[in-house]
């Protein structure tokens, strides 16, 4: 386990009662690793937990080697070595872009200054918004706001990035620069992102994992995660009413998924969405998507 | 899409485009910098005052009229925060507004005519036989456009010397000066 | 333009070896010609210019600690806690509080009879800075949960943003206090208790939000200063064993306020 920078074992939070992540033993390596999964179905808490934003209700947890779920000290030690964007960051609307990153710099404990605003600047230009540094936050749109807030992440040598939807109001440009950035990241040390963009998981993710109401369901590659959608997957001509979904693609003919395939279609290359809606529908049992949940 | 002039990045700065002040920079940091070095060996004071002239430019671009260039304005500020770094006053200090007035652009005087538009005139050999001491000194008052004051603290003189000198030096190029004209007329 | 610089002669103006004239002929040409401009820069280092340029971004991105920091920075306050304290509270929110504080009492107590100011104005001075420590928190609870996952003490944030809050909200409320003609020996009896509610404050604030703990901490000292006016006993607070006892509360608070920040909580997040 010493390749492991950060470790679940026995992991639960429940809130008021209910238990929001069941019992997680989970090991995260160098590399980037994908959460997929319906809203509320524990991702974002067990990224919180993961970036110590929150104590977990029973369990351990251990980043690059310290215990969090120990003593300060140790959680502080392991706070150094990583990175967390929330989900929902409410930056302060009179703080300025550069103000708040050199806030989050001294939370960080970037002491000298001139060290520490080089580094702001750089993480700026990273998310380009190396023209907003003087911008109040009330001046920027929400697009920009977004990569704000990731750009704190992204400061340092960090050897867990845990990143709740950071791809969230980035356009396609920026989407593919983030993904370059990250994967250098993911060269040195554990990337974690939760998100709802199966693009994402496959141009970007080594390994996949797949949450629903606080249990795991699925955590493999994204070759194993393709494969279980292997023979499920086809286009044709005809309006497939057999199918778990089905739907008109923009050269015209019909894409099904999963049911009986409709006469004269023939299968087709698996996407990430296609194997990760029949995860799903597996779990819900489902027989028709859209009727999931 | 034009190229913006000078003023107009000047204008956008003022309204807090800081691509703006970059393209301004990349414009002028380069010449302004080879320029500094001329009149100073220290690199840290040099890069210092580039460093607080885009600085000033940025927090008082405002402040520039409109009237005349913009690179004599621009030079104006760097050698004004070159003679205060030298000073010994903090580099940091803000720029007050008499310096940034004091800025604006050199006025074309009659010596200053000569010098601009003749490489190998009459001005440049009168200019050569100058002793070296007062050849300094016309530099920073009649090329640099900075007042006694600000040419004693760059050269380091008493503001006296520096006033003598330059009525000397004044004296001198007109005796050179007056019979090659007078020759050619 | 007549002519441009050649590549020979702007290379000995690099290097210094022009004449006076020369140097100045060349110089007010660049001043004059974008081209030129461009061909002398080009002859200027890159590295440097880039620095320079680091610099200047920098400079004009950094916001300017206001002047109290400044001074405090003096007087040997560390520039990473200056920018705590920046960036936390905007420093004019407690003066503002503070001031509005101040403005309260003496607009609200003149209007009061004489026993009833006096009430007032210990039930209004003390709870100052404890909702000036509590400000300062809701400015930067949207941002809690990236806080909490930072290594930064948040006892150190705790304790910096309370001398904040009593630096700022004391010499205004003494002030006053001395001031109005309406406020006796309450003047100085207050100081305890607003030790004591700010400790509380700062308590309460490892279970509950800002407003609630404002809240929670008004109710109870408006309770207290109720029942001690409904017995007319409101000149108690000033006996010594009021005092020991407002004391031994505050000592109580912040023992609890470090047992709950080693055992996971902070004010304002996870510990």
């Amino acid at each position: 386990m010493n390749s492991q920078i950060a470790v679940l074992d026995g992991v639960t939070k429940s809130y008021n009662g209910t238990e929001v992540l069941h019992p997680t033993d989970l090991g995260f390596g160098r590399g980037v690793i994908g959460l997929l999964g319906p809203n509320g179905a524990g991702k974002s808490t067990m990224l919180r937990l993961l970036a110590t934003a929150m104590p977990p209700s029973s369990g351990r947890i251990v980043v690059s080697g310290h215990l969090v779920t120990g003593g300060i000290a140790e959680r502080t030690a392991a706070r150094r070595r990583l990175s967390y964007l929330p989900q929902e960051v409410g930056i302060p609307r009179r703080m300025m872009s550069f103000g708040f990153l050199d806030y989050i710099a001294v939370l960080k404990e970037w002491k000298d200054r001139d060290t520490r605003h080089r580094e702001v600047i750089r993480v700026l230009g990273l998310v380009g918004l190396a023209d907003r540094r003087t911008k109040r936050v009330s001046a920027l749109s929400g697009g920009q706001r977004r990569r704000l807030a990731l750009a704190q992440a992204l400061m340092g040598d960090p050897d867990l990035v845990v990143l709740d939807e950071p791809t969230t109001g980035l356009d396609p440009e920026q989407r593919a620069s983030l993904r370059g950035i990250l994967s250098s990241y993911a060269n040195r040390g554990s990337v974690l992102l939760a998100t709802h963009q199966t693009e994402d998981v496959s141009a970007l993710c080594d390994r996949v994992i797949i949450l629903d109401e606080g249990r795991i369901r699925f955590d493999g590659t994204v070759a194993e995660l393709i494969r279980l959608a292997e023979g499920q997957v086809w286009v044709g001509a005809e309006a497939n009413t057999r199918a778990l979904s089905s739907w008109r693609t923009g050269t015209g003919e019909i894409r099904s998924l999963g049911g009986v395939p409709a006469p004269g279609s023939r299968p087709a290359d698996v996407a990430v969405e296609d194997a990760y809606l029949l995860v799903r529908s597996e779990i819900t049992g489902a027989t028709k998507i859209g009727e999931v949940r | 899409m034009s190229t913006p002039t000078d003023s107009d990045l000047l204008r956008n700065i003022a309204a807090g485009d800081e691509a703006a002040l970059r393209q301004l920079y990349e414009r002028h940091a380069g010449w302004l910098l080879l320029r500094l070095k001329r009149r100073c060996g220290n690199p840290d004071l040099v890069a210092g005052a580039l460093q607080d002239t885009f600085v000033a430019v940025w927090k008082s671009a405002g402040r520039y009229r409109g009237e005349g260039d913009v690179a004599a304005w621009l030079w104006g500020i760097s050698i004004r925060r070159l003679v205060s770094a030298l000073r010994g006053r903090p580099a940091a200090d803000p720029l007050g507004d008499e310096v940034i007035s004091a800025a604006t652009p050199l006025v074309h005087s009659a010596e200053d005519e000569l010098l601009l538009g003749v490489e190998y005139g009459d001005v440049g050999w009168a200019l050569r036989t100058l002793p070296p001491e007062l050849r300094a000194t016309v530099q920073a008052t009649v090329i640099d456009g900075l007042t006694a004051k600000e040419a004693a603290k760059l050269l380091g003189l008493p503001q006296g010397t520096v006033k003598s000198r330059l009525r000397v030096a004044k004296v001198q190029l007109r005796e050179r000066l007056m019979p090659a004209r007078d020759g050619r007329i | 333009m007549d002519w441009h610089l050649g590549s020979e002669l702007l290379d000995r103006y690099v290097t210094g070896d022009l004449d006076l004239a020369r140097q100045a002929a060349v110089e007010a040409h660049v001043l004059t010609c974008a081209d030129c401009q461009a061909l002398a820069s080009e002859q200027a280092p890159q590295p440097t210019l880039d620095e320079i340029w680091a610099g200047v971004v920098t400079a004009t991105a950094r916001p300017k600690l206001p002047w109290p920091l400044r001074f405090l920075q003096r007087l040997g306050l560390t520039e990473t806690d200056a920018v705590i304290l920046r960036s936390s509270t905007s420093l004019y929110r407690p003066w503002l509080l503070s001031l509005v504080g101040a403005f309260v009492i003496g607009v609200g107590g003149s209007m009061l009879s004489p026993t009833e100011q006096r009430a007032f104005y210990l039930l209004v001075a003390p709870l100052l800075p404890a909702i000036t420590v509590a400000a300062a928190y809701d400015s930067t609870d949207p941002i809690r949960e990236l806080a909490s996952a930072t290594p930064f003490s948040k006892l150190r944030i705790a304790l910096l943003r309370t001398a904040l809050a009593v630096a700022v909200a004391l010499p205004i409320v003494l002030i006053a206090g001395l001031i109005l003609p309406f406020v006796g020996a309450e003047a100085f009896t207050w100081l305890l208790p607003a030790l004591t509610l700010t400790l509380l404050a700062l308590t309460l604030l490892t279970w509950w939000n800002a407003p609630m703990t404002a809240g929670v901490v008004a109710a109870l000292w408006l309770l207290v200063v109720g029942l001690l006016r409904s017995a007319d006993q409101l000149t108690a607070v000033d006996t010594p064993f009021a005092q020991l006892a407002f004391a031994v509360t505050a000592l109580l608070a912040l023992a609890v306020l470090t047992i709950r920040i080693t055992t996971r909580h902070a004010p304002g997040g996870y510990a």
